[in-house]
C-alpha cells in the first residue's frame, strides 16, 4: 500500500493513467500464468483474469497509477479465486486459499486425468497444496521478491519463505519420482 | 551453522533473500559440506525446471480478449473524469455522506484481530473493498436521526402536513419515520438511497443517487427530482470539514478504503486521537461473532472563538470472522453533546447482479416528475442579475 495520500494520488496526469493501463494489458500473460495455479482449467483461468481487468477498469479513477498495477491485478484474481471457492465450499474458510488448487481433487475424472498424463512439472505444481503453487510461479516465473509474494498471497516474508522452500521440497521428490518412474 | 538450519535457508539463499551474515554463514557451510551442497544442487535444478517451465508458459498465454483491449483504450475518458469525481465528491460529503462513508469503511472489513493496528486493519479492508462490486446495506435510523433524514429526504417539503393533505395514495405517505430504507454502493462511485426496502431496486421510488455524472434527489412533497452535475453543486462545507478533514482530496471510494482510516491516524498524532477496541460480548462470542468500537473526536470551530465544539463519532462493528464480512454496523455521531446521526446498518448482500441503470435518475421519475436541473437554475440566476 503506497503510504502516500490519496489525494496525491489521484491528481497522476492522464498520459501516466494510459500508460499505467496499457502496461497492465501487456502483463496479461503474467495475470494468466497466476490465475493458472489457482484453478484447474484454462477457461477458469481465462474468466478470472477477465473478471480483474474489468474490476480494475471500474476502479480507473481510484488506482494508484504511480506504479505498477500487476500486484494488484494478482491481488485481485486471488481473491476472486477465494470467493469462487467460498461459494463453492461454505465450510472451508478458515483457509479458504489452501483447498483451492485441491478443491476438485476428489473428483474423479480428474484424478483419473491426472494418472493418465505423464508427471511433467506441470503435474508436479498442481499437486502442491495451498499457495505453493502460486509462490512457486511469482518466484520463478515472475522474479517477484518475498515481500511482494507476500503481498499478493497475504502472507508473512516469514511463511513465504518456508512455503517456497517446502514446494520446491515437494517438486524434487515429485520429479525424482517422475525420473525413478514405473 | 548446522545443517539442518542450512537446508532450511537454502531457497532464500538461492533467492537472494539473506542478509550478509546468514549468506556467509552458509556459503562457509556449503564449501564444507558436501550434503548440503547436494541438496543446494537439488533445489537450484528445481528453481531452474520450473523458471523454464513458466517462460513458456507465459510465451503461450492466450493474448487478452478483443473487448477487454478496446475497453483499455478507452481509459483515458475515465482518467479525465478523476478530478471531475473528486469535486464533486467533495461537495456532496455532507455529514450524512461522511458518515455512511466511515459507517462503510467498517463494513467491508475482512477478517479482523485483536492486536492489528487500526491501518492494518485498513489494509485489509482496502484489499478487500477494492474486490467488491457492490454493497447492499439496510439501513435502520434512530428516532434521533429521524429528523435529519427527513431534513435530508423533503428538503424543499416547507411544511409536511401540506404532504399529507393531498391524501393521495401515494406510497410516499405511508411511509414511517423509523422504516428502514436501503442503500445500494455501486463501483465506482455508485450511490443509490431507496426508501422502500421491499420494493425492487430498480423501481421508481429512489430519492438520492449519483450515477458517476449526476448527482439527484427527489422531493417527494413537489414530486421534483434535482438534478445537479459536477461542478454546479453548491453545498455548504460540513461540519466534518471544518473539523479538519481534507474533504477537498476525498473521493468516495479512497474515502471507503485507505483514506479516511489514513486521516484518522494522522488526526491522532496530534493529540486528538481514537481508538479501536475489541468489545466482544457474550452473545456474540457464543454465535461466532466479534464486535470492535472505533472511537473518534475532534474539536470544530475556531480554537479561539465561542463555538469551539467537539465532533464524537462512535463506530461498533460486528464481525463475522468466517465470512470475512461486518454483519452488523452502529454509527453514532455528535456534535458538542447533540446526537446528529444515529443509524444502524445491516449488510444484506454484495456483488449483486445489478441493473447499472438503477442508479440513474431517469429510472426513478414518477409520473409527471419535474426535473430541475439545478446548474440551469443557477445558469439562469446569474444572468437575471447581470
Amino acid at each position: 500500500m503506497s503510504s502516500r495520500g490519496y489525494g496525491e494520488r489521484l491528481s497522476s496526469p492522464d498520459s501516466v493513467v494510459r500508460e499505467a493501463f496499457a502496461r497492465a494489458l501487456e502483463d496479461w500473460p503474467r495475470v494468466y500464468g497466476f490465475a493458472s495455479t489457482l484453478v484447474r482449467d484454462s477457461a477458469s483461468a481465462e474468466d478470472l483474469c477477465q473478471g480483474a481487468y474489468t474490476r480494475l477498469l471500474e476502479r480507473a479513477a481510484t488506482v494508484d497509477c504511480s506504479r505498477s498495477l500487476l500486484p494488484l491485478l494478482l491481488k485481485i484474481v486471488r481473491n476472486l479465486a477465494v470467493s469462487e471457492y467460498r461459494r463453492r465450499r461454505p465450510e472451508s474458510l478458515a483457509d479458504p486459499a489452501a483447498g483451492l488448487v485441491d478443491a476438485q481433487a476428489d473428483d474423479p475424472s480428474v484424478v483419473a486425468e491426472r494418472h493418465e498424463r505423464s508427471a511433467t512439472l506441470h503435474d508436479a505444481l498442481e499437486r502442491l497444496p495451498g499457495n505453493w503453487g502460486a509462490a512457486v510461479y511469482l518466484k520463478d516465473g515472475l522474479a517477484f521478491s518475498y515481500r511482494e509474494i507476500g503481498e499478493v498471497l497475504e502472507a508473512s516474508e516469514d511463511t513465504v519463505r518456508t512455503m517456497l522452500h517446502r514446494a520446491r521440497l515437494r517438486l524434487s521428490t515429485l520429479l525424482s519420482e517422475r525420473t525413478a518412474g514405473p | 551453522m548446522k545443517c539442518d538450519r542450512v537446508q532450511q535457508l537454502l531457497s532464500a539463499h538461492l533467492d537472494g533473500e539473506l542478509d550478509a551474515q546468514e549468506r556467509l554463514g552458509i556459503e562457509q557451510h556449503l564449501e564444507a559440506c558436501s550434503g548440503c551442497r547436494a541438496a543446494a544442487g537439488l533445489i537450484a535444478a528445481v528453481s531452474d525446471e520450473s523458471r523454464q517451465h513458466f517462460a513458456a508458459k507465459l510465451e503461450s498465454a492466450p493474448p487478452p480478449p478483443a473487448h477487454l483491449m478496446q475497453r483499455f483504450t478507452d481509459v483515458s475518458v475515465v482518467a479525465s473524469q478523476r478530478s471531475k469525481v473528486r469535486k464533486l465528491m467533495f461537495r456532496t460529503m455532507t455529514g450524512v455522506g461522511v458518515a455512511a462513508a466511515a459507517m462503510l469503511v467498517f463494513m467491508v472489513i475482512p477478517r479482523t484481530s485483536v492486536g492489528e493496528t487500526p491501518a492494518q486493519v485498513a489494509e485489509r479492508a482496502c484489499s478487500h473493498y477494492l474486490n467488491l462490486r457492490n454493497i447492499e446495506l439496510l439501513v435502520t435510523p434512530s428516532s434521533e436521526a429521524v429528523q435529519l433524514l427527513e431534513t435530508i429526504f423533503d428538503s424543499d417539503s416547507k411544511d409536511a402536513d401540506k404532504e399529507e393533505a393531498k391524501g393521495e395514495a401515494d406510497a410516499d405517505e405511508k411511509r414511517q419515520p423509523l422504516d428502514p430504507f436501503r442503500v445500494y454502493l455501486g463501483a465506482p462511485n455508485r450511490v443509490l438511497v431507496d426508501l422502500y426496502p421491499d420494493d425492487d431496486p430498480t423501481a421508481t421510488d429512489g430519492v438520492i443517487g449519483f450515477n458517476g455524472t449526476d448527482f439527484w434527489s427527489y422531493d417527494a412533497a413537489a414530486n421534483q427530482l434535482h438534478l445537479q452535475t459536477p461542478g454546479e453543486l453548491n453545498l455548504d462545507e460540513s461540519e466534518l470539514g471544518n473539523a479538519g478533514f481534507d474533504l477537498e482530496n476525498a473521493d468516495l471510494l479512497a474515502f471507503l478504503s485507505w483514506g479516511f482510516i489514513q486521516e484518522l491516524n494522522d488526526a491522532s498524532k496530534d493529540g486528538k486521537g481514537h481508538r479501536l477496541t475489541e468489545v466482544t460480548g457474550p452473545y456474540e462470542r457464543r454465535i461466532g461473532h466479534r464486535a470492535f468500537e472505533f472511537d473518534l473526536r475532534r474539536e470544530t470551530g475556531e480554537s479561539d472563538s465561542d463555538d469551539k465544539r467537539f465532533l464524537e463519532i462512535t463506530v461498533r462493528v460486528v464481525i463475522d470472522p468466517r465470512s470475512g464480512l461486518i454483519e452488523k454496523t452502529i454509527f453514532d455521531v455528535n456534535l458538542g453533546g447533540l446526537s446528529l446521526i444515529k443509524l444502524q446498518a445491516e449488510l444484506v448482500d454484495v456483488d449483486q447482479r445489478l441493473d447499472a441503470g438503477m442508479f440513474d435518475y431517469q429510472r426513478h421519475l414518477k409520473n409527471d416528475t419535474k426535473v430541475i436541473r439545478d446548474d440551469e437554475a443557477e445558469q439562469s440566476k446569474a444572468q437575471r442579475r447581470k
